[in-house]
């Protein structure tokens, strides 16, 4: 009996805004939706599939979505691992590095996208006056009006947001390395570089593959960083799927086609986790077994 | 037994209730009216002006309710469902055809007075709250696109306003280099972009929609020469680079600093940049915006026009009570007679054109002619998705990821999609 | 000797780099900070004055009075409290039964809820819409609450989950004897020794409701519009351009996340490598 009762309000929440939300996606996604004029919704099939998948804009989506992913994910990555060996070596005072290095995180994307906007101005903005100030450039640079630097944009301020999250993590990892290891290296004879390729990556792979999932899913499903700094555009060059998903169904009312467009998402997302979680699974079972 | 003396006393109490319909005598009656958005001058008013009247009569009492811009369309439609809500709206003129259609708002024709009333505003005015031969709102304050110009920047180049797209190019060698542009506009992926499309567009005579609203028509040739117009100032470098990723602030903060001569803007320019960047008024001016020298067609040139209307619901219990509200506030208040750069708009008046009439509007009579020859977005149900559209094409056109013809070719594809819909 | 010194450099290295590093991450934030203290025409000078010529606060007191930004505020924490308040008691209670009870189709629905977090939120957006809007809860305070509880309860069973089953079962099935029912249990027993996670989930809930913006952008119109929207509404709104109090509300609202964050990152560290660092 009991068991049935302390879990009841949350699947009942859960059951109203996951599940039937999902499965209703799915229904949404073969009709033509219509929102006020009256008559019923139409069954069409998979032509919003087919619209969809033929449509230039849809498909630029997609692109921009996998562009923005792996132009930050590696950066992030890279930068993350940096900070994190790094701060590995900070003994006393830890707590401070972290707390001034989770600012970034803690900041809701739309503070973090308005001042990325601002500091990316191209006659206002700091980054323009520091890399003239340089002479990195020589005239102020239109970043938010062009398609590529655009991109590079969003990808610095996404690389900036997301770096914390990856050095905690990998932080968090580095930390569980048995010291035995990096001495039986030494002994060895292995140098820094040997060492880490051959001890530390090594076993931070469980920690990475995590990482990078959790990094990959939140960065395809973001929404409001882009939103704020370009609203997709420059000529749609930053219109990730969430906001192709946002403007097919509440700027053109188009319910079903935007269901359609979201249940790629949602597939594509489901089977590239469902393949990180079978690779990292086999990994701990591979250590169980020899264990 | 017991079940009749529940019943009973049940359905007399309910038979009491169930009259709304209809001011009891020696009560007076209310009517609610809800104010959406509204710039703060706008609003103060409509707050001073509501409790005047409520003081002032015993018949008629006002219930006045502030709601959010942004929350029109949702209101109409779910209080048209309903059959129930305010009894007068002040909204944007393109609802009339929306609504008037489905019987959401309510045929100010019926009234007797209505042709002494429609005689008081602006003729061209009343087009744009029109569906099919009855007009479905006052309108009240109009916003109608003109030339920005700064003339400071004019008069050290020791250069004249122009008239002609033409002219206007041939200033823009005086500029390059400057380190001022000739002209900025906001071109990012946002609905002000399409409202500095629109101005070039019908001043060469094109149109959004052909005769009967089935097909696009922005992107025939007035469409796509005023799109040319754009570019050429673009890649001549008499543009602002950045405008392409430009909302209406940045473009404002652009203008308003001194680095650009000319905008596309309209009434509320004289208070947005003086109140937020301290532009010395001085040096402001209003001309008509451009016409190419050659008209193109196929319709007659005429400036973009906004209008803000005041509507009665067409389930409303008390029509003429509300009529009567309208009147006073909207027609017969004094502070119409006066063009007022705080109220987000210009009157719709007769009388406020009149000789003699002061106002703090920096050339208002630039204003005032661009009313005169207003035509304002066609009320299409769909026109906001329209406007998305333009406003992607002419973006894309800016940013040089697709030529003029092609962005308004694709537009133009999207829009005839949509519109097979109605 | 040589692997002392070597060591001395190496921490002093890492102080250095990471001391440089935190500073150049957090330097655009400087930024902003200065920028909402300085005038709105500092704002558009070039280039750009990195340190402000006046200083004023006026942009912290008018911000309250442009557009209704106070109340954006009110709903912002009506909103963010209630969300963390009922998740994490539906939370526990969820926990509490995977934890403790064995029934059919345990695992299975575990892992469902576990698996729900990755959802994309593009794909529940649109049919929840029309779900709100046929319960009558779009723009209203309830209707947030009750969509960002749905978002926090699935990390939140799921971290509460694996702390419950940590702490050993003797001390239950002692105060069972006793004559305690389950939900004493819960209270006396369970709550305090899972405090810390208890805390995290609660500020994890907290803060995902606090900083959301999508589901708020198209769900709330005027009544229920917190500040994530609200910026966008009261400080770049059609005839307003106010730059330097957007700054400044954007401070004051990243004060609560950037103080919980801080304060409490020995918990969110636990809570986040639970499960990915273990081997």
């Amino acid at each position: 009996m009991t068991p049935y009762y302390f879990l009841l309000p949350a699947m009942l929440v859960l059951a109203v805004i996951i599940l039937y939300p999902v499965v209703s996606n799915l229904i949404m996604s073969v009709y033509k939706v219509k929102l006020f004029r009256g008559a019923g919704d139409e069954f069409i099939g998979m032509t919003n599939y087919a619209k969809l998948l033929g449509s230039r804009t849809f498909v630029n989506s997609i692109w921009s979505s996998v562009r923005f992913t792996v132009y930050s994910l590696p950066v992030a990555f890279v930068l993350g691992l940096g900070m994190a060996l790094i701060f590995n070596e900070i003994k006393k005072y830890r707590p401070v590095f972290t707390g001034f290095l989770l600012v970034p995180w803690a900041i809701a994307p739309v503070v973090t996208g308005y001042m990325w906007r601002w500091l990316f101005h191209d006659t206002f903005g700091l980054v323009n006056y520091a890399l003239l100030s340089l002479g990195i450039i020589d005239a102020n640079i239109p970043w938010l009006a062009q398609p590529d630097t655009a991109v590079g944009a969003v990808v610095v301020a996404n690389v900036w947001r997301f770096m914390p999250y990856i050095t905690i993590m990998l932080l968090a990892g580095l930390q569980g390395v048995s010291t035995e290891l990096y001495e039986a290296a030494h002994v060895d004879g292995a140098n820094i570089f040997e060492r880490f390729f051959h001890v530390t990556l090594p076993q931070l792979k469980h920690v990475i593959g995590v990482v990078f999932l959790f990094a990959t899913i939140w960065m395809v499903n973001d929404f409001a960083l882009i939103f704020i700094m370009t609203e997709g555009g420059p000529a749609k060059a930053t219109q990730v799927v969430p906001i192709t998903v946002y403007r097919i169904a509440f700027e053109h009312l188009r319910l079903g086609k935007g269901a359609a467009a979201a249940l790629i998402l949602l597939l594509f997302l489901l089977s590239m986790s469902m393949l990180f979680i079978r690779v990292l699974f086999r990994e701990q079972r591979k250590k169980a077994d020899a264990s | 037994m017991s079940l009749k003396k529940i019943l009973l006393p049940l359905l007399i109490i309910l038979a009491g209730c169930g009259g709304e319909d209809g001011p009891r005598p020696n009560e007076p009656t209310t009517v609610v009216l809800w104010e959406f958005g509204g710039v703060p001058g706008l609003r103060d008013w409509v707050q001073q002006a509501v409790e005047e009247f409520n003081t002032s009569r015993s018949d008629i009492q006002i219930e006045l309710e502030f709601r959010d811009w942004a929350t029109q369309r949702e209101s109409l439609i779910s209080t048209t469902i309903v059959g129930d809500g305010p009894d007068v709206v002040r909204v944007h003129h393109k609802y009339s055809v929306e609504f008037g259609e489905l019987g959401g708002l309510y045929p100010l024709d019926n009234f007797p007075d209505f042709p002494q009333v429609k005689e008081r505003v602006l003729d061209n005015v009343w087009e744009l709250v029109e569906y099919e031969g009855k007009h479905y709102g006052l309108p009240v304050t109009m916003l109608p696109f003109v030339l920005a110009v700064n003339t400071d920047i004019m008069a050290k180049k020791g250069l004249d306003t122009p008239q002609t797209w033409e002219e206007m190019l041939a200033l823009g060698p005086e500029f390059a280099g400057s380190g001022v542009d000739l002209f900025t506009m906001p071109g990012g992926v946002n609905l002000d972009t399409a409202y500095r499309f629109l101005p070039l567009l019908y001043k060469a005579g094109g149109r959004v929609f052909n005769e009967d609203w089935t097909k696009a028509a922005f992107n025939g040739p007035a469409g796509l020469a005023a799109l040319e117009f754009l570019m050429a100032m673009k890649n001549q470098g008499y543009m602002p680079p950045g405008s392409a990723a430009y909302a209406f602030d940045e473009n404002a903060a652009h203008w308003a600093t001194g680095r650009a001569a000319f905008s596309i803007e309209g009434p509320w320019w004289q208070d947005i940049v003086h109140g937020n960047y301290e532009f010395d008024l001085k040096n402001l001016a209003l001309a008509q915006v451009p016409r190419p020298a050659e008209h193109i067609g196929p319709h007659e040139s005429r400036t973009l026009l906004d209008v803000i209307m005041v509507s009665i619901t067409g389930y409303s219990k008390v029509p003429n009570e509300a009529w009567e509200v309208i009147k006073a506030l909207d027609l017969d208040h004094e502070v119409w007679r006066n063009p007022n750069p705080t109220m987000g708009g210009i009157p719709t008046l007769k009388a406020a054109y009149a000789e003699g009439v002061q106002s703090d509007y920096i050339n208002l009579d630039q204003l005032a002619e661009a009313g005169a020859n207003g035509l304002g977005w066609p009320g299409h149900p769909a026109v906001t998705q329209v406007q998305r559209y333009i406003a992607d094409a002419v973006n894309m056109a800016l940013t040089g990821t697709m030529s003029p013809k092609e962005a308004l070719d694709f537009a133009a594809e999207e829009v005839n999609e949509v519109l097979l819909d109605y | 000797m040589r692997v002392k010194t070597q060591a001395k450099i190496r921490t002093w290295l890492a102080y250095g780099l990471g001391g440089t590093f935190v500073f150049a991450l957090v330097l655009p934030l400087i930024w902003v900070v200065t920028t909402s203290v300085r005038p709105l025409s500092e704002m558009t000078q070039t280039p750009p004055l990195i340190f402000p010529r006046s200083i004023t606060f006026d942009a912290y007191v008018d911000l309250w009075d442009t557009g209704p930004f106070a109340k954006y505020f009110i709903n912002s924490v009506v909103i963010s409290f209630s969300t963390a308040l009922i998740a994490l008691i539906f939370s526990i209670c969820a926990a509490y039964a995977f934890a403790r009870f064995r029934f059919k189709g345990a695992t299975l629905l575990l892992m469902v809820v576990v698996m729900s977090q990755m959802l994309p939120g593009s794909s529940i957006l649109i049919p929840l819409f029309q779900v709100i809007r046929a319960m009558g809860l779009l723009d209203t305070h309830v209707g947030m609450v009750l969509i960002y509880t749905g978002f926090a309860i699935p990390f939140c069973t799921w971290l509460l989950n694996g702390y419950f089953r940590a702490i050993p079962v003797d001390l239950e099935q002692a105060a069972l004897i006793d004559g305690c029912n389950r939900l004493e249990l819960l209270y006396m027993i369970i709550l305090p020794l899972a405090a810390p996670a208890i805390v995290a989930v609660g500020t994890f809930a907290f803060l995902l409701s606090w900083n959301e913006f999508l589901f708020a952008f198209v769900f709330t119109k005027s009544q229920a519009l917190t500040i994530p929207v609200g910026l966008r509404a009261a400080f770049l709104g059609q005839y307003v351009n106010k730059y330097d109090q957007l700054f400044a509300a954007s401070l004051i609202f990243s004060l609560p996340p950037i103080a919980l964050f801080v304060g409490l990152q020995r918990y969110f560290v636990q809570g986040l490598t639970a499960g990915a660092v273990k081997e």
